[in-house]
């Protein structure tokens, strides 16, 4: 199982075996939520989302086109599924607003975060990472926790970029960050 | 010398691992989404939905919720309701035929089996992604299965 590629573990995955299904789940779980984080979406709704988009990739374990590809099917899907929902509430925050939105349940409530952080240097760093601009922040988690490293497509998909801007992004965010952890009073 | 960019990355993949991993509750929830896996019903897509449709919106805030999902000739359309917390579906199969229904939710399965004119009701389905399964008591034809879908 730990050598099996993830158009592998899709495959077995497909014929049922659950132990290639957790592997799948657990390995780009973190990813799917980041996408769905990106969205500002309430609770619910993101639970609904995340739910939504495991239970379709059920549905198409054997349809998928390029199983290798996995990463990009579920930001595909996970991205189309809050656009639905954020559309069908009436809700959606446009793009040039993003920045100036309200603090996410973070940053608001930081009491249970903070139990979450532990040590400073992770405190610092959530500090710092709060204070960017939203863009900033989706930029940085999702190049941060996405598996696949062979380009930044899934991430332009996912926050509706065009592909030539994430690394620019990124670097530029990076920037910020770093300033901000390096000022005197954080 | 490592990157300093590399190491920044590092500590902010730390952090984000930290505060941002998704709940426990929903990877098990995930994990658990297996069970789902159908092998001999064809998948049917949706292919239209009322709350999607901007004209449809204007019309009226309350209308009644409309998704329709097709599979080769069998078109399935459920109308979402609200009750209290919980949801009702009212469903409609096209060409009209009896079937055993299922509706499939997070936490089960709820039967409600249509009639000679393809009709079936389902209360107290909790919110969350639902999926209909459909098994027609006309011998050879196909069962199909809704595509997951948040009500």
């Amino acid at each position: 199982m730990a050598d099996l590629s993830v158009g592998e573990l899709v495959q077995h995955a497909a014929k049922g075996a659950q132990d290639a299904w957790d592997r799948l789940v657990d390995e780009h779980s973190a990813l799917v939520w980041a996408v769905i984080r990106s969205h500002r979406m309430p609770i619910g709704d993101a639970e609904d989302v995340f739910q939504t988009t495991w239970l379709r990739l059920v549905e198409n374990l054997e349809r998928i086109k390029d199983p290798e590809r996995l990463s990009s099917w579920l930001v595909t899907t996970a991205r189309r599924e809050c656009l639905w929902l954020l559309r069908r509430a009436g809700r959606e925050i446009p793009d040039d607003e993003i920045d100036h939105a309200v603090p996410d349940r973070d940053t608001a409530h930081p009491e249970p975060v903070d139990a979450l952080l532990g040590r400073e240097e992770h405190a610092e760093v959530h500090r710092a990472f709060g204070a960017l601009p939203q863009r900033c922040q989706n930029v940085l988690r999702l190049t941060v926790l996405a598996p696949d490293k062979s380009g930044y497509s899934d991430i332009a998909e996912a926050l509706g970029m065009p592909v030539g801007s994430i690394g620019p992004t990124r670097n530029r965010c990076l920037r910020h960050l770093r300033r901000l952890l390096d000022a005197p009073d954080g | 010398m490592p990157d300093p960019d590399d190491v920044l990355h590092e500590r902010l993949r730390a952090m984000l691992d930290r505060t941002e991993a998704p709940p426990a509750h929903l990877v098990d929830a995930a994990k658990q989404s297996l069970v789902w896996r159908t092998v001999d019903a064809e998948l049917a897509e949706l292919v239209a939905d009322s709350a999607g449709d901007p004209a449809a919106a204007l019309r009226a805030h309350d209308a009644p919720h409309l998704l329709t999902f097709a599979a080769g000739d069998t078109v399935v359309v459920l109308e979402v309701g609200h009750d209290d917390q919980l949801r009702r579906v009212i469903g409609q199969i096209i060409s009209p035929a009896a079937a055993h229904v299922e509706v499939r939710h997070s936490g089960g399965v709820i039967s409600a089996d249509a009639d000679a004119d393809g009709r079936f009701r389902a209360s107290a389905v909790p919110p969350g992604p639902i999926s209909v399964s459909c098994r027609f008591d006309e011998p050879g034809r196909a069962p199909i299965v809704t595509s997951w879908v948040a009500i």
